[in-house]
């Protein structure tokens, strides 16, 4: 390895761990998230190291775009609350972590080493690894060519492993579906609209950024099966843009009271699972496409996919910030003197009453 | 040696650090930022630690693997977001109350709440 | 088309597609998911109950590749046995469900809480269903960790549905456990990928994993996986969670969810290392550390569970206590020389615990449901507010007591039959100190049964307020506690179910 090589590699290792000790340690938590951000696209970087574009993609698109762009929003949502109630994150909201007694830092440090010597046993732990036979990559390569599919990635995603993919799809809806059932505000439109407002530079950016985007998507999905690419990826680009136009008013609502929103949330993994049981009807095996036929079904579900993830990744989005808005209490007995609640006969909120007596 | 390993190392790292992360901080949003440093530093150690194809490619599966890996990731994140913002919307402070965590007690525990 | 392959994957998308519908929007919705998903998991439960009984063990090679190149679904007695309970209770929790959470079609109900459990609590657990499921057929790590996530992010928020702060607590304390709990098994398997190459728990087993990294990936995946099985002592987190979610969310996460997790570590303990086994990893006494952690389980779970007031905070330290029984199984298992037994397992002590698991499955079940009622009549949880509702509601009393009797280990009862496999394995093999720690816990437990009835049987004193509670609901309780008591009288036929794909390291 050429001393350039090396240089660059220690580069990224250093500036990979440097980056997220100095998140784990920071008391300011805006540092920390825009550090996280750059973390995560350092981490890209890393991927194209390792000869990995595929995940280069998803890491920069889902691992940072989305989940920092989440965290993002969800502190902007923390240090309005805790402005509005006047609390002592005030003086910077930002600062968020209350000093701890002393009992507690000697604990964290005493963890510290504990993780420290964790830390030193696993290096030695790694290098006695036994060198395997690599049964499983040698039969990917193998047998890769039986897919039509090119790229080994989307192979093992989509065509050997691709109930692991039906699974994944499901944890998506899952979250979504979890997010719905909380606690909200009672708005029907999208608060991400009221948070932005109408903005000229958003609106022109916007213009700039939808088709570009939007295309960029189209062509990851369609080449996929060839090259790096795929409807995780292109769903994630596309989500971007579907939260652009959510702040920008364009697209509204994008919250669980529209069947629409529904629908192409779930409309993805229904495709997967009808994928699935046509060919189990065709061939007697769950996912296992007919033969020649492998590359028409990725393609169909991939595309499909793409839409749905770009919807669920919006609406998520949307609503994870959506907090009601009274003020907090702690002991907070919910609103059984609500009318509506009584109204329901049997179960409802009546039952909430009695929980609460717990 | 080469730089699979020192990476593969630094996924090991990288993991620790986030478990590290999670236990001691008590903020919720740390404990989140914890967390996907240890999906990221298995991620890491999944990859750079996989051994080359004998045709020199890099092994798919542990790629396969952590495109997975990161979705489900993105959506744990996006629970865990959204409930540390419940909490904090309740209580009024993004940390579990220490009632909630207090160790088992033989005493005999009162109602919590007045029915 | 194969028959046996059908149905595990009705098995599975059965669940998963009845979730999709139930979130159309209306009731009609609702009740059809659950219908759905009910009839997919019984009907396919029956079909591989049957299967595996006459031809045993079944595959599904997911794709149609086989290992190491594509998942594996693998059936066995054991598997069989987990599903068919979990579709009897789950049923028997859905029925439940539709009468506690009202009617949310009702426009005015739609924005409030009560209209969130309505509409949210089917698809949530319809999708806890399908990794329910998943789990119990899977045979592959990887699937295994996505399969357990989507267990874990339902679950979770199917405790926040309930509407306090507690809950809302409990349930992000849960979300934490679980998430950390799956990493930790992530990285195990990681690090048996790297180290074996193949993903599969059939061709791991067969390479029979042993040495220094394999110990530690087995470790790591353990520590995580006894936090989501809330094992002593990584078990804080259970009592407020199960005691703070709605009712038929504490039932599910108390009689199923945490029986998954143990599961899988009951796999990768026995089939695939074999530990303790002849030829397999580590020895006995790493058996003896589980052992231990079980019964100081039973014993803390089971004094503590005496001193709560809150009905369901009761129930819920009681299901920690059970879950002790699950892993005193482990160091009664390797057999004794001289006392024959062949390659494999004592068998008593093998099906001792799993009956334990599904006896416990639907008597807690049938407990959290009734309690439920019961809580949900007087408009409290307090056990002395409970007092005097036994004339009331005699049969959610009824479906409470025999619960908790079944779980006591009276006969004739499925907690009967576990106890005595338990005891019979650990009398058999000389090792008097776990027979010791089974009688106490059975006598602890009885005790706590008998001091929500003393309320409950109280005559003197009338509830403060009374609402009538729905037949359905009653219903619901009263069955799983029948069929409670029917697991401990048919007892051959399922050891002999349980039997299929033997009681060995698969090798």
């Amino acid at each position: 390895m050429t001393g350039l090589a090396w240089a660059l590699d220690g580069a990224l290792v250093l500036l990979l761990l440097g980056l997220a000790a100095r998140v784990v340690l920071t008391r300011d938590l805006f540092e920390a998230t825009v550090l996280f951000i750059g973390f995560g696209l350092t981490l890209s970087l890393v991927w194209v190291r390792l000869g990995a574009p595929d995940l280069a993609l998803a890491e920069a698109a889902l691992g940072t775009g989305v989940t920092g762009a989440l965290i993002l929003y969800a502190y902007r949502r923390l240090s309005e609350r805790e402005e509005s109630w006047g609390r002592e994150g005030r003086a910077g909201a930002r600062r968020t972590s209350r000093a701890q007694p002393a009992g507690t830092r000697w604990r964290r440090r005493i963890l510290g080493v504990v993780v420290g010597t964790l830390a030193a046993g696993f290096a030695v732990l790694l290098l006695a690894l036994p060198g395997r036979a690599p049964l499983l990559p040698s039969s990917v390569a193998e047998r890769l060519a039986e897919t039509g599919i090119s790229n080994p990635v989307t192979g093992v995603v989509l065509n050997f492993r691709a109930y692991d993919t039906l699974l994944e799809v499901a944890v998506l809806v899952v979250a979504l579906v979890a997010v719905w059932s909380m606690d909200r505000g009672s708005r029907e439109f999208s608060r991400l609209e009221e948070d932005v407002g109408s903005d000229r530079v958003l609106g022109a950016f916007t213009r700039l950024v939808v088709p570009v985007v939007g295309l960029t998507a189209v062509y990851l999905v369609r080449v996929g099966s060839e090259a790096p690419g795929g409807a995780f990826q292109a769903g994630a680009l596309l989500a971007g843009i579907g939260v652009l136009l959510a702040a920008g008013g364009i697209l509204r609502p994008v919250t669980a009271e529209d069947p629409r929103v529904r629908a192409l949330a779930v409309a993805g993994l229904a495709v997967v699972i009808l994928a699935g049981l046509v060919s189990q009807a065709w061939t007697g095996s769950f996912l296992a496409y007919p033969d020649g036929m492998a590359p028409a079904f990725v393609l169909l579900m991939e595309a499909v996919l793409t839409v749905s993830i770009a919807v669920i990744l919006t609406a998520l989005f949307v609503d994870v910030t959506a907090l009601p808005e009274s003020e907090p209490s702690p002991e907070r007995v919910d609103p059984t003197g609500d009318p509506l609640g009584r109204a329901v006969g049997i179960g409802g909120a009546r039952v909430r009453a009695a929980e609460e007596g717990e | 040696m080469n730089a699979a390993i020192l990476y593969a190392l630094a996924g090991g790292g990288l993991f620790l650090l986030g478990l590290l992360g999670l236990l001691a901080r008590s903020h919720l949003f740390w404990k989140v930022f914890g967390l996907n440093f240890m999906g990221s530093g298995i991620f890491l150690l999944l990859v750079a630690g996989a051994p080359r194809l004998p045709d020199g490619g890099a092994d798919p599966v542990p790629q396969a693997m952590v495109l997975t890996g990161i979705v489900v990731a993105v959506s744990a994140t996006a629970v865990a977001l959204g409930m540390a913002l419940r909490v904090m919307s309740r209580t009024g402070a993004p940390y579990l109350s220490e009632s909630g965590g207090r160790p088992d007690s033989l005493e005999i525990s009162e109602p919590e709440e007045a029915p | 088309m194969n028959a046996p392959e059908l149905w595990t994957t009705v098995a599975i998308v059965g669940p998963l597609a009845a979730a999709v519908v139930s979130l159309g929007g209306g009731r009609r919705h609702i009740l059809g998911g659950l219908a759905l998903g009910a009839l997919a998991s019984c009907s396919a439960a029956v079909a591989l109950v049957r299967t595996v009984f006459e031809r045993g063990v079944v595959r599904h090679h997911m794709g149609g590749w086989g290992q190491p190149l594509g998942i594996e679904l693998r059936v066995d007695g054991l598997s069989v046995v987990m599903l068919a309970t979990t579709a009897v209770v789950g049923t028997a929790i859905s029925f439940y469900a539709t009468s506690y959470f009202g009617d949310a079609a009702d426009p005015r109900v739609e924005r409030s809480p009560a209209g969130r459990g309505a509409r949210f609590f089917a698809p949530l657990w319809l999708f806890l269903w399908t990794a329910l499921n998943g789990i119990y057929l899977s045979a592959d790590l990887f699937n295994l960790y996505v399969t357990l996530e989507m267990l874990g992010l339902s679950s979770a928020a199917l405790v926040t549905l309930a509407v306090s702060n507690k809950a809302v607590e409990a349930g992000m304390r849960y979300l934490l456990v679980s998430l950390t709990g799956s990493l930790l098994f992530l990285f195990g398997v990681a690090l048996l990928y790297l180290g074996y190459g193949t993903l599969s728990l059939e061709g791991l087993g067969a390479l029979e994993p042993s040495g220094t990294p394999a110990i530690w990936a087995l470790a790591v995946m353990t520590v995580g996986l006894a936090a989501k099985t809330a094992l002593f002592p990584l078990h804080a987190w259970l009592p407020p969670a199960h005691a703070a979610a709605p009712a038929p969310a504490s039932a599910l996460l108390s009689a199923l969810v945490v029986k998954a997790s143990f599961y899988v570590l009951a796999r990768l303990w026995l089939h695939v290392y074999g530990v303790g086994m002849p030829g397999g990893a580590l020895g006995r006494p790493a058996l003896v550390v589980l052992g231990v952690l079980g019964g100081a389980a039973i014993i803390w779970g089971s004094l503590l569970a005496l001193r709560q007031v809150s009905l369901k905070r009761l129930i819920a330290y009681s299901t920690v206590a059970q879950l002790g029984y699950l892993f005193i199984m482990f160091p009664l298992l390797p057999p004794v020389e001289g006392l024959g037994g062949g390659g494999g397992w004592s068998v008593p002590a093998f099906s001792g615990g799993i009956y334990h698991a599904l006896s416990h499955a639907l008597a807690k079940g049938a407990m959290f449901m009734a309690a439920g009622s019961m809580s949900y009549a007087v408009a409290d949880d307090d056990i002395r507010a409970v007092s005097g509702v036994a004339h009331r509601l005699p049969m959610s009393f009824l479906a409470f007591g025999i619960g908790g009797l079944s779980l006591a280990g009276i006969p004739p009862s499925g907690g009967f039959v576990a106890k005595w496999l338990l005891l019979t394995a650990a009398l058999e093999s000389g090792r008097w100190l776990w027979a010791g720690v089974i009688v106490v816990g059975g006598l602890l437990t009885l005790a706590y049964v008998l001091l929500v009835a003393r309320y409950a049987l109280d005559v003197e004193r009338e509830p403060a307020s009374f609402r009538s509670v729905p037949r359905r609901m009653e219903w619901a309780a009263l069955g799983l506690a029948v069929l409670a008591v029917i697991l401990g009288l048919r007892a051959v036929e399922v050891l002999e179910l349980l039997s299929v794909g033997g009681f060995a390291p698969w090798r």
